[in-house]
């Protein structure tokens, strides 16, 4: 097993949340409900309250669908424009966030299906800097030759078997176990059945489990 | 069999893909790029007319949209026009103490004609106007003679049936 990934605690990293961020006294937070409605009514500036809100974080739903980031980068700025054109669409009583994620996640899946003959792994390119993130060095201080190597070896495995899921059962591991969405937020987004999250992440677990089982 | 338990290593494992983010995420430079696009053309926020072709684009289901338009649009033409021609010639009036009267109104000065072949016609009911009219009547070649009648099927003239 190796205790490079163990060590990793989900609490280390907070990119699970997909609650706005926190108001600070001086500026106060605008509700997104408030944003769409003032983006309904003609004020695009609102439209650019929500942009700076969510891109970061559909970007990296889109990057973890893709494992390319130029693709993930195109794939949001076109969520976006879509978003912007049928905002009028958007009805009040539902979230933003899974309204916008749903356009995404249909874009990537459409996007996936047309260049499944492209061979999107790219563990040698300049995509995967993990490394040299600040929180795996803390992790990985005592690190060694040896350890950088399994490192490096561990997250080409972990991308390689995230590639061989299905587009649907990727995006349930991408959205619960990496963006930490509930059950039922996926189930919006997917658009399908609680049930049919949770059946779908059990076999994408089991996959995954059998791709990487000499590193668990 | 909890799942939760029989995956703790492996959802261990995968939050490592928490921290392989794209390195570029810069939020304006993404919004300069938006704007740039929206200036251009390529998105602004829908029409009437584009929230309706994407509306009837949901109701066809992937169907050639244009294709569709065009019979929907077809049929709102003929429909119409029907809808206004009858409205012009059926009326519907109501007089003090009697219901409702719905009156199918023909012009009089409006004349239909049918052409019928003559030999259905007996020689009294030909008008004498035949005279006046000029013979048009073909001759075939075994000497017998195809005659056809022009009939004014108008109301209250169906009796001036001219023959010729």
């Amino acid at each position: 097993m190796t205790s490079l990934a163990i060590a990793l605690s989900s609490d280390n990293v907070g990119v699970g949340s997909m609650e706005p961020n926190a108001a600070t006294p001086e500026r106060p937070e605008i509700s997104d409900r408030v944003l769409v409605e003032r983006t309904q009514g003609g004020d695009p500036t609102a439209f650019d309250e929500l942009v700076r809100r969510y891109q970061p974080r559909l970007l990296g739903m889109l990057y973890h669908m893709t494992n390319n980031q130029a693709d993930s980068w195109d794939l949001a700025m076109e969520t976006f424009e879509k978003a912007y054109k049928s905002i009028h669409t958007f009805r009040l009583d539902s979230e933003f966030f899974t309204w916008l994620y749903r356009i995404g996640f249909n874009l990537t899946v459409n996007f996936i299906k047309r260049n499944k003959h492209r061979n999107n792994l790219s563990m040698d390119d300049e995509d995967l800097d993990l490394q040299n993130r600040s929180e795996f060095i803390d992790v990985s201080a005592s690190g060694d030759a040896e350890k950088q190597s399994r490192l490096a070896d561990l997250k080409k495995k972990l991308n390689e078997s995230m590639m061989k899921l299905s587009e649907h059962h990727r995006a349930v591991v991408t959205l619960f176990d990496i963006q930490g969405l509930s059950h039922a937020e996926i189930s919006k987004i997917i658009n399908c059945k609680e049930e049919t999250v949770r059946s779908r992440l059990f076999y994408a677990h089991k996959q995954l489990q059998k791709y990487l089982k000499n590193y668990i | 069999m909890d799942q939760d338990q029989n995956f703790s290593s492996l959802r261990k494992l995968l939050a490592l893909k928490k921290l392989d983010t794209p390195k570029d995420t810069e939020v304006e430079r993404f919004l300069i790029e938006f704007h740039r696009r929206q200036r251009a053309g390529v998105s602004v926020p829908d029409s009437a007319w584009d929230r309706f072709t994407a509306w009837v684009g949901d109701l066809v289901g992937g169907r050639d949209l244009s294709s569709t338009l065009s019979y929907v649009s077809a049929f709102a033409a003929i429909a119409i026009v029907g809808f206004l021609g009858l409205s012009q010639q059926v009326q519907v009036t109501q007089q003090a103490g009697h219901p409702y009267q719905l009156t199918f109104r023909m012009p009089a000065h409006d004349t239909s004609f049918a052409m019928i072949p003559g030999s259905i016609l007996t020689a009294s009911s030909t008008s004498q106007k035949q005279n006046d009219s000029l013979d048009i009547t073909p001759v075939r070649a075994d000497g017998t003679a195809t005659r056809f009648v022009l009939a004014n099927n108008s109301p209250g003239t169906h009796d001036a049936t001219v023959a010729f």
